[in-house]
Parts: structure tokens; sequence; C-alpha cells
């Protein structure tokens, strides 16, 4: 139930959002239906897992065509999470469409690295309308769509889960330290696991 | 053991110009492993752009004075002790004395079939930093099929020897095509194993490994889940991870992770890795098959003024031109690209994968880079 009822806040504030298109290409019209099938996958299956939080950290969104079809997310698998729904092509194109532009590419520091708010290219992302730019060039293939907590629109962003305000319950199972421990000492020669099990 | 006198006295001097932070010494080509990753330039096919690399290796006393003259003439103060496999020479353990007694800090990195408890306590009495050994999968047959030979039990016993003797390890993990699945069941290693430390390097075709593309080769998406895993896992666990092969952030969000530290190559910046190995030959870093002259022969002073490494950044693929990037990335690992394309300029395998979409086929000798100076 509450599933539907994201799905449905999600579609009635995108509908009132005013968004226009901007890039008037096929390819990026494809990428504007992706985007928003990704949003309604992430709001599904957070809702469903109990996720709380902000959408992110980022995402990639691959054309229709390179989807290979065993990558497809089963939602009804818990931990089904970002990585494996960002793959997934669905619903129809939003009406009106979400914005688009190319981040332009910051200069790095001077050490050398990227800043840490930077955007990468070539990528897009979606961004709220007012902050629309025009699109320079259309990237080249592949083609991504990034989002980040700094660039998702704000219509987009979920509230924490009040059952579960820290996230608690998505604990992946890697970090259960009894799991880790039985499943890493199962692998040692027995010496070391020996070893290990002192106290040192 | 202590540095003769000769040693610690002798008269090389560092010209502040051609002073440098830190050195890696290659102490021996020799491996008793035989990984199919293998970077080892000395390991290329007749007909590769690396081809012909000389191997060999000085007399014990020669060696010594070598390594002598390079810390004081360069004015490092810092040494990667690498190989092949440095624990192979008889006098290793002398020498690790020796770069100990010559700069505060010393890192060894090794397969790890070679210390044990003694060997151990003996690192930590030298005052070793650290040592790094790498692990390809926890599992040991995997991870001895990547390596060609039996040692995954010897590597964590190892792990856990140095640790008992109070020497920090570090671990490598090397993404390729057949392991990067493998890289969350090591970072669970080592968390058990009490490593806090990570290298990732994804997989960076040098030597003889360009004739295996297909087979090795990561992809990009590969290596975007595994660094998902590090951002995931690491401030978890307090595991640092870092990388040391270069990661193109046109092909991943490098900001996206902010737990992971990336290296870029390091060739022609203030804080090189030049090799230099059991010869004396100096290269740019360990991926180079360049030799910019000897220094049991020369002085670091006519080495380090080579204009390769001063032209080396100037050269970047055309693709990277005007990339805001350009200067930092630089394209990713371009001793890769000499190795595979035989062209400094040529998009090095994994950018051009991840350009492209296919692996790259090497092509070797197209064009030279020009002679060594000798």
């Amino acid at each position: 139930m509450k599933r539907m009822q994201l799905a449905l806040l999600a579609a009635v504030v995108l509908g009132t959002a005013g968004c226009q298109i901007s890039v008037v290409t096929g390819v990026v019209s494809g990428l504007l239906a992706l985007g928003t099938g990704l949003a309604f996958v992430l709001l599904g299956s957070a809702s469903q897992t109990g996720c709380s939080g902000v959408i992110g950290p980022c995402l990639s969104i691959v054309a229709p065509e390179e989807v290979p079809s065993d990558r497809v997310p089963d939602a009804r698998v818990p931990d089904a999470r970002v990585p494996d729904a960002q793959l997934v092509p669905l619903v129809p194109p939003p009406d009106p469409p979400l914005s688009v532009c190319l981040s332009p590419l910051p200069p790095p520091t001077d050490a050398g690295v990227p800043r840490p708010d930077a955007h990468m290219g070539p990528c897009l992302s979606i961004a709220p309308p007012r902050k629309h730019k025009k699109v320079p060039t259309p990237p080249e293939a592949p083609l991504h769509i990034c989002l980040s907590e700094m660039e998702i629109h704000p219509c987009l962003r979920m509230a924490p889960d009040p059952r579960d305000p820290d996230g608690a319950q998505n604990t992946p199972k890697s970090l259960d330290e009894a799991a880790v421990l039985a499943r890493v000492m199962d692998r040692l020669p027995p010496d070391v696991a020996a070893r290990l099990r002192r106290p040192t | 053991m202590s540095v003769s006198h000769a040693d610690s006295e002798a008269s090389w001097s560092c010209d502040p110009k051609h002073q440098v932070p830190r050195l890696d010494f290659e102490f021996s080509a020799a491996c008793d492993h035989k990984c199919g990753h293998c970077y080892n330039v000395w390991n290329a096919s007749p007909g590769d752009a690396q081809a012909g690399y000389p191997k060999g290796q000085l007399p014990p006393a020669q060696f010594r004075a070598m390594m002598v003259k390079a810390v004081r003439q360069s004015g490092a103060q810092h040494i990667t002790i690498t190989g092949g496999e440095p624990l192979l020479r008889k006098d290793a353990l002398d020498l690790i004395d020796l770069a100990c007694a010559l700069v505060p800090s010393v890192q060894l990195i090794t397969n790890g079939s070679h210390i044990g408890p003694e060997t151990a306590k003996r690192f930590k009495s030298a005052g070793l930093r650290s040592v790094q050994l790498t692990l390809l999968s926890a599992d040991r047959a995997r991870h001895d099929a990547l390596k060609g030979a039996t040692c995954f039990d010897d590597t964590v016993r190892a792990a856990l020897d140095l640790r008992d003797a109070g020497v920090p390890v570090q671990v490598c993990f090397v993404a390729m095509k057949e392991n990067w699945q493998d890289f969350e069941g090591v970072v669970e290693l080592c968390y058990v194993l009490g490593v806090r430390n990570i290298s990732y390097n994804r997989m960076s075709p040098t030597g003889w490994a360009i004739h295996d593309l297909d087979r090795l080769l990561p992809l990009v998406e590969q290596v975007e889940q595994n660094l998902d895993v590090a951002e995931r896992l690491g401030p978890a666990w307090g595991i640092r991870v870092a990388t040391a092969m270069p990661i193109p952030p046109c092909l991943i969000r490098l900001d996206r992770y902010q737990w992971v530290q990336f290296g870029f190559c390091s060739i022609g910046s203030h804080t090189p890795n030049l090799t230099i190995d059991a010869l004396g030959n100096v290269r740019s870093c360990n991926l180079s098959a360049n030799v910019l002259g000897n220094i049991a022969e020369q002085d670091w002073s006519q080495i380090h003024a080579q204009p390769y490494l001063h032209t080396f950044k100037k050269k970047v693929p055309e693709m990277c031109r005007g990339c805001a990037y350009e200067q930092s990335c630089q394209g990713g690992c371009k001793e890769s690209g000499h190795a595979t394309f035989g062209d400094l300029r040529h998009p090095e395998p994994f950018l051009w994968q991840g350009v492209h979409g296919t692996t790259p086929q090497p092509v070797a000798g197209l064009i030279s880079i020009g002679e060594p100076p000798r």
C-alpha cells in the first residue's frame, strides 16, 4: 500500500512540476523516460524494502537497447538495490517530462582529483526545472544519467521511514560480523583459523 | 645488520633540482608465482612494444653501493622494495636492513610465500613501515589458480605472522574480469585478518599480460561495483581503500566515492615513483620499459634530467584534449597504452574498452618512444 502511495505521490509531484523537455533529440527523450521510470522503480523498491533517506548516491542508466534482459531486477528480492534497479527501462515517459541538462566539467582541485561536488561528463543530470541549461552537444554513446544527492530533483527525495529512521534493517548481510567470520573462517587453513580465534 | 661505514658515509650528495621523494627498487626479476596479470616489463614477448628489456642482477656488493648512491643522490625519503619477488634474493633481508637505515620509510611488496614468524620479527626490528601482500580471492582454489602457485595459505599465514610481529600489512587486490566478484570476499578476509589497508588496482596490462586482455581486463561496470563495495564496507569496518592504477573520471564518477582514495599517474609529477631494477636501470615507473639511465654508471642528476620525464605529461590521447582532467588523469595509464598499442598517446586498454565497449587487441611496435640513453 505504501508503495502505491509513494508512486502516486511521485506522479502528482512530477505532473505538477511544470518541467519541460530541454533536449529534443530522440536519444535524450528516451533517457528522460528511463529516468522517470527509474524514479518510480526506486520509490517502489525502496518502500518495499523499508529503505530510508535520499536516493543515491548515484545511478547510471544505460540506453534501452543496451540493457541485457537478465539484468532486470526482481523487486521482490528484499535487498534489490540501486545498482540493479538502475538498469530497468520501464514506464511511459512522464507528462510533462523532467528537465535534463548536461553538466559542465568542473576544474579539478589543485591536487588533481575531482572535486567532491563535481559533475562528470559525458553525463546527464536531472536538475530542478529552474536550473535547466541548454545542452551544448549531445553526448556520445554510451549515455548515462547520473543522479546524486546534489543533483536529484527535490520531488524525488524520500523522507526517512519512521519505522526505521536509521535504516538499520537494511544493513547488508556482509556487515553481519558473525556471518562474515563464519564465511571466512570456513575457508582458512585450520591453523590460521585457530590463531584467529585466539585472543591477541 | 648495520650499514657499513663506507655506505653510511658515502659522499654522494643530492642536487635539490633533482630531488625526488621516493624510489622503488626491484630486487630481483625472478618470481616463483605465475600471475596471469603480471605487469613486469621483462616478461614482454618478442615483438611487443616492451620486448627486449634486460634481465639480470648486480652482485651483492655492487647492488648495495648502487642503492646507497641512488638514495643519497636523489634525496629520497621513502623506498618501496618490489620485484619480481624480492625475497628470492639471498641477501634480501640484509638489503631491507640497509634500506631501513637509509630512509625513514620503507615498504615491502612481496608475494607472501617467504615470510615466517622469524622473518616477520626481522622486519619489525629493521623498522619496515608496512608489507604489501596480494590477495586475489578469499577462496583458496581461485586465488591459487590466478596466482599460478599454491600460495593462499602462505599468504594468510604471512599476514598473521606480520600482525603478531607488529608489522602493518596492506593487501593488494588486482581487479580482473576473472576475479572482480571476489573483491567483497577479500575485504571480508582482510577484516578478519586485521588488515586495515587495501590497495585496489584495476588490472592495467603491461608486460606479458597484454596478450590476455579478453580474459583479464575488467569492465568499467565491474570496477564500479567493486568501488561500491569499498564505499559500503570500508567505512563500516575501518578499512582504508586506495587505488594506485588510475581510473579515468570520464568512465566512473569518482566523486561518488568519498571513502576511496584515487590515485593518478605520477610520472612527471612532483612525486614520481621512479623505479630502479636489479641492474641499476632507472625507469619512470615499474610499468615502463623505457630506461632513463643506469644509476650504477651515471649520476642521478643526469638520469633525472632525461626529457622523457618532462615531456610525458604532454602526451595524452587526442580524445582527452580539452578535458578538465587532461593533466591530472592523462587518460589513465599511458605506459599500458604504450605496452599494448606501441604509443603513449593511444588510449590505454581500460579507457579504450570503456569508450568503445570492446576489448582492444594489442598492436606492437607502431611508434617508437625513443631509444634508451645508453
